[in-house]
């Protein structure tokens, strides 16, 4: 599959600050990827360095097979914590300017800023300037802004900040629409864990200005997917007693639910050995499942690991 | 095609956010017109406080009046285009402009002359309107004078971009733009013996400007200019437009290099 993003062993320093060291990823065509990572861990620096806003002192990048200096018509770009866009102006007006400077244009331009404004539900908002709609209605038509420039690669930082729950849902579906449909390639900086998980097929995991992650989503989910068991039990007691009990080979931890104790194994036949232990403490199991794991514990995992180490 | 469309987009973008500004476009327009009253009259008073000669008076505020009208033209081209970076910097709408196929300088350039083309209009106004107050008519050959100043506005598109580019490394430089109103004073005086032939085609806009006197003040018209004239008008205005766009492209690759474009 052709890779529309190559990142070659990217480093950035800002004076004595090392935003970036030795980043390398690649990101193919037609797919959504995440770029995930704690507050000052370099996202920013990697995702601005991609879209050329940001020259790395060190690596390289490509762009659709082409130097990233040279390929900037190839990416449109939401930045979170900016307006992005023109709050004098209506949603219209925003979509044909930068449609205007990225030297598209045409008969058809208006057909299709018509069209993307149906799609975001903003058709009856389209002649009202930006600064009277809501802040998840300026994420909307920000978004929208990203499309309309018609790019092969989209970099989307922190798209559902401020959207509803209906919005939330719509722009799942328009990502997940414009990879799969329309061959787009996107790469998303999200602190939204089920929104990475309901829609990247790969994820980077930056902390402190390094990739400690860098696999499928579907990897990533196995790779904790084993190891954590759910014991739920009929007496709380039972839960204090036993995640207090340090004379055996296994750590249990208390759950959310009162009942529920976690425990992790690398051995399924260690269930044996935890029935054992229960029974001999005169604690009643009720029931022993596989943890369904969600990407939010493994991102937590990951990030504590690597604080730990 | 897309410049076509560029241009459009971006005159339909100037037009309608200064028609919304409604406040900012009546304050400015008032504040150059008082701003004009005041320095007018006062120096009226003065001059008939010393009695001085009526002639040299009325062609002394006569040549206020159009001073004063170069002077705002100036002071347009001037802010709109560094303060119109600093601005979208702060929007964040200068990464969006970086990232367009066209290129930052030629988004910024084709803005520069939309605003400009609305910004000539609000001058005329302030211009009329303040002949009309002091009763001291220039001869407006309006199409010539538009044709002068629109030959020379490159040199000062320049020097815009040469500060806009500053603006993005040197976050502080507001108050130098605040002060560079007043340096711009001095490149507008009419008929000083410090602006020799030589001198005038080195400053930026000032060939322009002493051909927009010849006709507005000397009653002359474009065809009484010579060659040389106009060549030292475009070579002023290529020059410092080339300074400019150059100037502003070593700003933008070192502001990327930092890390500082789009940070306010």
């Amino acid at each position: 599959m052709m890779k529309a993003i190559e990142v070659m062993n990217i480093s950035k320093k800002y004076n004595e600050v090392q935003a970036i060291k030795d980043i390398s990823f690649s990101v193919e065509k037609g797919s959504i990827c995440a770029i995930l990572g704690p507050n000052g861990s370099g996202k920013t620096t990697t995702i601005k360095s991609i879209c050329n806003l940001i020259m790395p002192d060190q690596g390289e990048i490509k762009i659709m097979g082409k130097s990233n200096r040279k390929a900037s018509k190839h990416i449109a770009a939401l930045f979170e914590g900016t307006r992005n866009l023109y709050w004098r102006l209506t949603p219209k007006e925003n979509l044909k300017y930068f449609a205007g400077i990225r030297g598209l244009g045409g008969k058809k331009i208006d057909e299709e800023i018509d069209m993307l404004l149906d799609k975001f539900n903003l058709s009856d908002k389209k002649n009202v300037t930006v600064n009277e709609l809501s802040r998840g209605m300026k994420q909307k038509v920000a978004i929208a802004m990203t499309m309309i420039c018609n790019t092969d690669i989209i970099l989307l930082d922190e798209p559902t900040l401020g959207l509803d729950v209906q919005s939330f849902i719509e722009i799942k579906e328009i990502l997940l629409d414009l990879a799969k449909n329309m061959n787009k390639t996107i790469l998303l900086s999200t602190h939204d864990m089920s929104l990475v998980q309901d829609v990247c097929e790969k994820v980077i995991i930056i902390n402190k200005g390094h990739i400690i992650a860098k696999d499928s989503m579907g990897n990533l989910m196995d790779m904790f997917k084993s190891k954590t068991y759910e014991v739920r039990v009929q007496d709380t007691q039972a839960v204090v007693l036993m995640e207090n009990y340090s004379q055996s080979k296994f750590e249990f931890f208390a759950s959310k639910d009162v009942n529920i104790l976690e425990v992790d194994i690398h051995n399924p036949e260690d269930i044996y050995e935890i029935t054992e232990l229960f029974m001999s403490k005169d604690i009643l199991i009720e029931e022993i499942k596989l943890k369904e794991v969600n990407f939010e514990r493994v991102y937590l995992d990951l990030t504590r690991e690597e604080v730990s180490a | 095609m897309g410049m076509i469309y560029l241009i459009q987009v971006s005159f339909e973008k100037s037009l309608k956010e200064f028609i919304r500004y409604k406040f900012e476009m009546i304050s400015m327009i008032a504040g150059l017109y008082f701003l004009f009253i005041a320095m007018f009259f006062g120096a009226k008073s003065f001059g008939l406080g010393i009695e001085a000669n009526q002639s040299s008076l009325d062609s002394t505020l006569e040549g206020f009046v159009a001073g004063y009208f170069l002077w705002t033209i100036m002071l347009m081209i001037f802010f709109d285009t560094a303060q119109g970076v600093i601005e979208d910097a702060n929007k964040g709408t200068l990464e969006q402009i970086s990232m367009s196929g066209l290129g930052l300088n030629k988004v910024l350039i084709v803005k520069s002359l939309t605003n400009l083309l609305i910004n000539i209009v609000i001058c005329f106004v302030v211009l009329f309107s303040i002949m009309a107050t002091t009763g001291y008519w220039l001869n407006m050959k309006v199409g010539q004078l538009l044709f002068i100043l629109l030959l020379g506005s490159f040199s000062m598109i320049g020097l815009s971009m040469i500060f806009a580019g500053l603006a993005l490394i040197f976050k502080r430089i507001q108050s130098f733009l605040n002060i560079m109103q007043y340096l711009l004073i001095a490149l507008v005086l009419p008929g000083s013996s410090a602006f020799t032939p030589l001198v005038s085609s080195l400053i930026p806009f000032r060939p322009s400007i002493e051909l927009f006197y010849d006709v507005a003040l000397g009653g002359m018209n474009i065809i009484d200019f010579t060659i040389i004239q106009y060549v030292s008008v475009c070579l002023n205005s290529i020059v410092y437009f080339g300074i400019g766009l150059l100037v502003f492209d070593l700003c933008c690759k070192k502001a990327k290099r930092s890390g500082l474009l789009g940070q306010y």
